[in-house]
């Protein structure tokens, strides 16, 4: 039987209008009436269209009546489209038979779209190029043309010149889905095989996974395995998604939609696992599924001590939709109780504070972030650190090895020498250099990951005017001269502040800690040294002063309601602040790493 | 006893520091005379067992008005309040807007005492101020109210100009203290929100005076004022001995005052209320027989302790015996940390009947106040 089925993603960088395609596609098979059309609707998560990212995978089933008369079922599956997220992508590839490489016309491929590409062709998907944007005056269709032909091997005539903004194109790369795109394989009689390409979580029904069918059928009612985590759950629903979920009873092989699990907890990861049938269980898994790990790590602490369980139970819920995070309790002498947690990258970091905050109103305290270091100690053993406080003593340490990333850079051939100098400066290793086209080149350094993580992305970016691009992945640990920074306020040390650096940056870095500390804690009643100290040895030393004049002159008759007013208001914001020994410091001061303009 | 204030909202020119509520223009000056003298009788039948021992007349700038009219505001107090026979009666005056004939006049009223808004004898920092007058005017118009009688006067300064030196400052105490009257209030300057000069500031076209600067001008201000005899009993306000003013006394001690015209405060029995912001719509309100206030607000026990506190340690302190009658609560033993923390570190001074803060204390007092209590 011949599959009417197509089911496809779409790779593209930010901003070259992935979620605009995904919109027109929604419009023109009518899944949507236009008037009920909000920009994007894929992202649906409120922090994803404010940064015009795609964070947490979403799939779409459009109904699209081809030219040849015959109504299709068009599968979108949506990847997120950051660094931080790659084996998502990798998963929701695994789910397709085609992938649309779209590309901006004017700014042509760059290097998140080329690892994503090539996942997309290691995972033997038909590619149908995109140029997107071929409307706008700064367009340079030939140019991108050349470029997508070289790296994909395509004829100049497989490429859809479109602009999802003007509607131009829609109809042809809906043709291109149906007609270029390989029909799933059926195979409704073998043992059940569904591959779980995301999940989320209901407050009401628990985890909902989405998945696609490989082989068999999956019915409601049926006792169900994930086949790596060995979670056994139950198919409470099944149906395929529409605007919103549709329950269609069962989903048979090449099919895309989502099952309601009924689990309530989960703290394994399933993206990427094999659901199987238990009364009919498939022998093997379907493959690929990777336990993340976590690259990224910083202490997440109620600001404040009394609402640490609130926390936990935030965590707890924020962790079902979102398995890759994380976190186990830990304790410091500054901050008192929190959490140790780990993240994929910055960007998964920065999106967990932001939704601890806004998702689950939870004031939290987060420390600067770090990798993850191997301390080999002097009597032969080795620990893992991930938190700078548990450094052992200098004296225990034999040597340190950090976590080493190899980083793809594609950059207009002028930024390049900006992009050298960033990377000396970031003690990159200069790998190869591999011009694209004669003005767009492909940089490869070997970099510390600890280099990477503050905001080299947000400095290549500046240095670039936005042109450059970043992608990377994890190679192996090294052998670093690596100390432990630690600040003092009031000669106390404070462990939430201490940070591990390069030997060589580390003067300069605690001198500029120390400066930007200064700026940041507030004055107080009593003077504030702060110290830059490498064991013993102050390498930096800066002075707040004590404040000696707070008093508003004035207070008659009609000022003393506001002024009570603003005295609590005052009292609020120092319950914000955290109370370290003596001193007052503001939330700010734990990331002033972050702040520091190296 | 309680104390009376009226708000005169007219001016001539509205000061670019100033937040009070005020107009420059006075059509409706009749109007708002008549609805003000209806206020204060509709609200006198509730008040028949209060005695009165201050009236304040602020603004605005009352010394704007007519001799006569403030005999017609004087009737209607005294037909429709107690007022006591020592009543010390204050009326705030601009020096550019009394002549040396308008004092006369005024000395056969009631008023016993005057408060000049002089602000700076520095021409430059009064034309940065727009005050109307000069320094020269300032000086003329002390002298003529003390010609005609007036011996209880008050001048009032502000220091930590954008601009100024200390010596700038010195210069300007110096002058005042030469003048001889009885009170001086010196505030450092306040960039109050909706003012002209916060939005100069937001554009960046003033800066705010360096924060050690201006503490080092309100340590010597305090220094200064009482080697030359005035005794500082609040963060900004500084008399001769028996010379306090009764009426601001009243607002940090939690007595009561009873208040009249647009934005005018007052408090009785355990509610604050503050008048509408707008002449008109005050006019229209008395007028139509209804409160003219647009805040109200009850005062609970707990917001009674925290406000005597804030008060009490602004102004001349917190007296255990007067804290215990009004709240029934032992002020000692209830903050032994917070009064050790201050003692200890003289920010305060204790004997049997009060703590009080000390110079170092006052500069502070917000600061400690949130901090410490």
């Amino acid at each position: 039987m011949k599959s009417n089925v197509r089911n496809f993603c779409i790779i593209a960088h930010i901003d070259h209008g992935k979620s605009t395609l995904a919109d027109r596609l929604i419009e023109e098979t009518h899944t949507i009436a236009k008037r009920n059309m909000i920009k994007q609707v894929l992202d649906d998560m409120d922090l994803e269209q404010e940064r015009g990212i795609t964070i947490k995978l979403h799939a779409i089933q459009l109904k699209y009546n081809s030219l040849d008369k015959e109504e299709y079922t068009l599968n979108l599956i949506d990847t997120p489209g950051h660094v931080d997220f790659s084996y998502e992508v990798s998963r929701s590839l695994a789910a397709c038979e085609g992938a649309l490489l779209v590309v901006d016309a004017s700014q042509g491929i760059e290097a998140q779209t080329v690892s994503n590409l090539y996942l997309a062709i290691d995972a033997n998907l038909t590619i149908i190029p995109v140029i997107n944007k071929v409307d706008l005056p700064s367009a340079n269709v030939e140019a991108v043309k050349s470029q997508i032909i070289e790296m994909i091997g395509c004829k100049d005539e497989d490429i859809i010149l479109a602009s999802a903004k003007a509607n131009i194109g829609t109809s042809d790369i809906l043709e291109a889905i149906v007609n270029r795109i390989p029909a799933p394989q059926i195979n409704d009689d073998a043992p059940l095989r569904a591959l779980v390409f995301d999940s989320t979580f209901d407050a009401y029904r628990g985890i909902i996974v989405y998945l696609r069918v490989m082989e068999g059928e999956l019915k409601t009612g049926d006792k169900v395995r994930f086949f790596t985590t060995e979670i056994p759950s139950d198919a409470e629903e099944v149906g395929v998604l529409r605007m919103s979920r549709v329950d269609k009873g069962s989903l048979k092989s090449g099919d895309v939609g989502y099952m309601v699990t009924g689990i309530k907890t989960a703290a394994e990861l399933l993206v990427g696992d094999t659901i199987i049938n238990v009364a009919n269980p498939a022998k093997e898994s379907l493959g690929g599924y990777k336990k993340v790990k976590p690259m990224v790590f910083s202490g997440i602490y109620p600001a404040s001590s009394d609402d640490f369980e609130d926390l936990r139970e935030s965590l707890i819920k924020l962790k079902t939709n979102d398995a890759s995070l994380i976190f186990e309790p830990e304790s410091s002498s500054a901050l008192g109780f929190g959490f140790r947690c780990g993240f994929l990258g910055l960007l998964h970091m920065e999106i967990t504070q932001e939704r601890l905050d806004r998702e689950y109103n939870q004031t939290i305290i987060t420390t600067v972030p770090n990798v993850e270091y191997q301390v080999f100690k002097t009597d032969g053993t080795m620990v893992l650190v991930d938190n700078p406080s548990q450094m052992p003593p200098l004296g225990n340490i034999d040597h340190v090895k950090e976590p080493y990333i190899r980083a793809q850079i594609i950059t207009p051939t002028d930024y390049m020498g900006n992009i050298m100098k960033l990377a000396n400066d970031r003690r990159g290793i200069f790998i190869s250099t591999n011009y694209l086209t004669p003005t767009k080149v492909d940089l490869i350094f070997e970099f510390p990951l600890s280099e990477i993580i503050f905001d080299f992305h947000d400095k290549m970016k500046s240095i670039s005017k936005g042109y450059a691009s970043l992608d990377y992945e994890f190679i192996d640990y090294r052998k670093s001269d690596l100390v432990k920074l630690d600040i003092l306020l009031n000669n106390e040390p404070v462990d939430a502040l201490s940070s591990i650096v390069h030997r060589s940056k580390s003067f300069e870095w605690g001198r500029k800690l120390c400066s930007k500390l200064k700026e940041l804690i507030p004055r107080q009643m009593f003077e504030i040294v702060i110290q830059g100290a490498i064991g013993a040895k102050i390498i930096s030393r800066e002075t707040v002063k004590a404040m000696r004049k707070n008093v508003i002159a004035k207070c008659y008759g009609g000022d003393i309601s506001r002024k009570r007013k603003l005295l609590e208001k005052q009292k609020e914001g120092k319950k914000r602040m955290k109370q370290v020994g003596s001193v007052q410091l503001p939330q700010e001061a734990f990331l002033a790493v972050l702040s520091i303009d190296q | 006893m309680a104390g009376i204030y009226l708000h005169i909202p007219f001016c001539d020119t509205k000061c670019i520091y100033c937040d009070f509520y005020s107009i420059t223009n006075h059509s409706k000056k009749s109007e708002f005379l008549g609805a003000i003298k209806k206020e204060m009788i509709s609200r006198s039948a509730v008040l028949t067992n209060r005695q009165f021992d201050s009236i304040f007349f602020g603004g605005g700038t009352p010394s704007l008005l007519e001799a006569a009219e403030f005999r017609e505001l004087f009737d209607v107090l005294y037909s429709n309040y107690h007022i006591s026979a020592d009543t010390e009666i204050t009326i705030e005056a601009n020096p550019g807007t009394l002549s040396r004939e308008k004092l006369d006049q005024f000395r056969t009223l009631p008023i016993n005492r005057m408060s000049f808004g002089v602000q700076s004898f520095n021409n430059g920092e009064l034309k940065f101020l727009t005050r109307i007058h000069t320094a020269e005017e300032a000086m003329e118009s002390i002298k003529h109210a003390k010609a005609a009688g007036f011996d209880n006067l008050n001048l009032d300064l502000i220091f930590a100009l954008p601009g100024q030196k200390l010596d700038n400052w010195k210069y300007n105490l110096e002058k005042a203290i030469k003048l001889d009257t009885k009170h001086i209030s010196a505030y450092s300057l306040i960039f109050e929100k909706g003012t002209m000069l916060y939005s100069m500031r937001e554009k960046k076209q003033v800066s705010q005076a360096d924060i050690d600067l201006e503490q080092e001008m309100y340590e010597f201000t305090m220094e200064f004022l009482e080697s030359a005899g005035y005794k500082q009993y609040e963060i900004s306000n500084y008399a001769k001995p028996g010379f306090e003013c009764r009426h601001n006394l009243k607002y940090w001690t939690l007595e009561e005052y009873i208040s009249f015209g647009p934005s005018a405060s007052s408090y009785i029995g355990n509610e604050r209320w503050t008048n509408i912001k707008n002449i008109g719509r005050y006019i229209e309100l008395v007028e139509a027989g209804k409160p003219a206030y647009d805040f109200i607000e009850t005062i609970d026990s707990q917001t009674s302790v925290t406000e005597h506190i804030m008060l009490g340690l602004r102004s001349r302190g917190v007296y255990f015996e007067d804290f215990r009658s009004k709240h029934g609560i032992d002020f000692e033993s209830a903050y032994v940390t917070p009064i050790q923390t201050l003692l200890s570190n003289g920010y305060a001074v204790k004997d049997e009947s009060k703590l009080t803060l000390t110079r170092k204390g006052y500069a502070m007092c917000d600061e400690l106040v949130a901090t410490l209590f």
